[in-house]
């Protein structure tokens, strides 16, 4: 019983800890999957996810530092298997996502050209330009989330940016 | 006037804050508790048996099967062989890079890398390239499907019928090793459930070769895999503060092996160099002091005939620069580059001798590629019209001081990048593979961009 009771003590102070760090980075975390994802459904349910597995794992973790690091990487590997599952289903879905329906009723008649531009990208490219425009991270932090070395970051980058450029380019013509 | 990254910086900022506090539902933790205890998390996120067990995962896989981001054609390489121009419409190449070259012979090179295909909207449609020089031309030769394989980091071997070339891809975050018989690539197993990414391989025979990288999943590490004949199998990282990359490995024998990488400090996000050797019998960290760089980083590193081992990377602080650094039997050391342009990195090197080593990567943002070479006393920066183009160069290999191959992409801005293969036969560099230029080949090429566009004007005669 004792070991029951020290368990369920653990899970409370588990569980504390998640509502706090949920407070803290949720926000950020949901909206660096939005920007991946285009939709705020699979966002959220992307980021309740990366909260959830780290909530399982939380009493196996040799370190409880930096969080924020680990959340982001859970919430882009979500983002990731969204894409891929996304990409294997059989018939070609075309959707006017809400979230796009919604920025532009919020915008007025102005689009988010560089956004939707962005949402053409290879999911790489994407990703690290997402991390280096919004979150802002430095390149070995982007290195680190994406599992590349701080050169194919730089390389990544530039060229997301490039074709980001061309495709700007394109569409004032 | 705007720059792209200041739009995008604006309107990625203004289209985040259509997610506001609010609108977040705190998740009850306490609930996953019971009924079914929690179990232990096995592998990545994304693999896998367990989501079924928990209730509120029902919702994602509805808004995952309602598939948000548009969902057009399958990627051709998924169903078969990849080889030759993707026929079908969604697998037309569109930019692409060399990674890594392996020189045996003036007529037997060969270098890996990916293709992007014209993809699907949101989709990341790269595929393994691998091509061979025979002497006379280049030529494509076919690797098998693996989802898990997108990209070729790295190629080494002993002889022409005992190649390795390891990758990766992104999405899948799964290594993968090919192995070349002297007939046909061979996808090797590996032990299931290993996260990462290979990024570099080195061969001392047929019963020994290493393969490093990344592990991948939440926490990142150093991936250290060897081949003993018979498999691969993992081989536990020396301890060091942070989280380590390998970039680079390189032997002079069974029982001298360098790898080379960088940790960095998940508090500070500032990194210092990782260097490691393997004797015969275990890994042991060397340290590198006396640096004087800001957040360094190796990207590879090259053993010559004569034992002479060299390492290139660069320094990432505010200006980037290059860094090249040499074992000198006793410790590593730095030896000043030879450019003084900021924002030079390197990122490969090869080594022939003590007194011939040459050293390439790009300039500021990929701008410009850059070549230097080592003369036993000095790096030179080598400026010659066949070699300076717009992009990068990933990698070197030579056979001898007129023999020497460089590798990496061609790209302007305002364009993705296109693959390069470049020789340099003595006197002068010369574009080998590759189109000439970036315009043009995106869509007009029938090719793509594996053609060659005109006969390479000097490359090695049979």
């Amino acid at each position: 019983m004792r070991v029951l009771a020290d368990d369920a003590v653990k899970r409370t102070e588990a569980a504390e800890a998640l509502s706090a760090l949920f407070r803290e980075h949720a926000l950020g975390l949901t909206r660096l999957a939005f920007l991946m994802l285009g939709d705020r459904g699979a966002a959220e349910d992307v980021v309740q996810e990366a909260f959830y597995g780290l909530y399982r794992a939380w009493d196996r973790l040799p370190s409880h530092d930096n969080m924020a690091g680990y959340l982001r990487v859970s919430v882009l590997n979500g983002c990731r298997s969204v894409i891929r599952r996304s990409r294997r289903a059989p018939a070609p879905i075309e959707v006017v996502s809400a979230a796009s329906a919604e920025a532009h009723a919020l915008l007025g008649e102005e689009r988010r050209e560089a956004v939707a531009a962005l949402r053409r990208l290879p999911a790489r490219q994407r990703e690290a330009l997402v991390l280096r425009y919004f979150a802002d991270l430095p390149v070995n932090e982007i290195a680190k989330a994406m599992g590349v070395s701080p050169g194919t970051v730089k390389s990544t980058t530039a060229r997301g940016l490039a074709a980001l450029a061309r495709m700007l380019r394109e569409e004032e013509r | 006037m705007n720059t792209v990254e200041q739009q995008l910086r604006a309107e990625l900022r203004a289209e985040s804050e259509l997610i506001t506090q609010g609108s977040l539902r705190q998740p009850d933790f306490r609930q996953l508790d019971d009924p079914a205890p929690a179990r232990p998390l096995a592998g990545e996120l994304a693999g896998g048996g367990r989501r079924q067990r928990l209730a509120w995962l029902a919702p994602v896989a509805a808004a995952a099967a309602v598939a948000v981001i548009v969902a057009t054609a399958a990627v051709v390489s998924r169903h078969g062989p990849s080889a030759g121009p993707e026929s079908n419409g969604a697998g037309k190449p569109t930019a692409g890079e060399i990674n890594a070259v392996a020189a045996f012979s003036a007529r037997d090179v060969w270098a890996v890398g990916s293709l992007n295909l014209d993809r699907p909207q949101g989709s990341d449609a790269s595929v393994p390239l691998v091509e061979h020089w025979n002497g006379f031309k280049w030529r494509r030769v076919p690797v098998p499907a693996d989802p898990a394989l997108s990209e070729l980091n790295a190629i080494a071997g002993t002889s022409s019928d005992n190649l390795w070339a390891v990758g990766g891809g992104f999405g899948a975050f799964k290594p993968v090793i090919l192995h070349w018989d002297g007939r046909a690539w061979r996808v090797q197993r590996l032990a299931a459930n290993k996260a990462g990414n290979l990024r570099a391989v080195a061969v001392t025979s047929a019963t020994d070769a290493w393969a490093v990288g990344q592990t991948g999943g939440r926490v990142p590490g150093a991936l250290i895999l060897h081949w003993n004949g018979k498999t691969w199998s993992k081989v536990p990282a020396p301890a060091a503060t942070g989280d380590r990359f390998l970039s680079g490995v390189a032997a002079t024998s069974a029982r001298d092996v360098w790898a080379v990488g960088s940790a960095v400090d998940p508090r500070s996000s500032s990194s210092g160099l990782y260097i490691i050797h393997w004797n015969g019998s275990s890994w042991t960290q060397v340290p590198a002091s006396h640096l004087h760089a800001v957040q360094p980083v190796l990207e590879s590193a090259a053993a010559g005939p004569d034992g002479t081992i060299w390492a290139a990377g660069l320094t990432d602080g505010d200006h980037t620069a290059t860094l090249l650094m040499r074992w000198t039997g006793t410790a590593w050391q730095r030896v000043a580059g030879g450019t003084r342009g900021l924002g030079d990195a390197t990122y490969a090197i090869a080594v022939l001798s003590a007194r011939d080593v040459w050293a390439a990567g790009g300039g500021a943002s990929d701008r410009n590629t850059v070549i230097l070479h080592w003369n036993g006393t000095a790096w030179t920066r080598i400026a010659a019209p066949g070699a300076t183009f717009p992009g990068r160069i990933n990698g070197l290999a030579a056979t001898s001081a007129d023999d020497i191959w460089a590798v990496g992409y061609r790209g302007a801005d305002g364009y993705a990048g296109v693959p390069q293969i470049l020789h340099w036969n003595g006197s002068k560099w010369s574009r080998s593979f590759g189109p000439a230029s970036t315009s043009g080949l995106n869509e007009t090429s029938s090719c793509g961009p594996y053609c060659n566009d005109s006969p390479p004007s000097n490359t090695p005669s049979p």
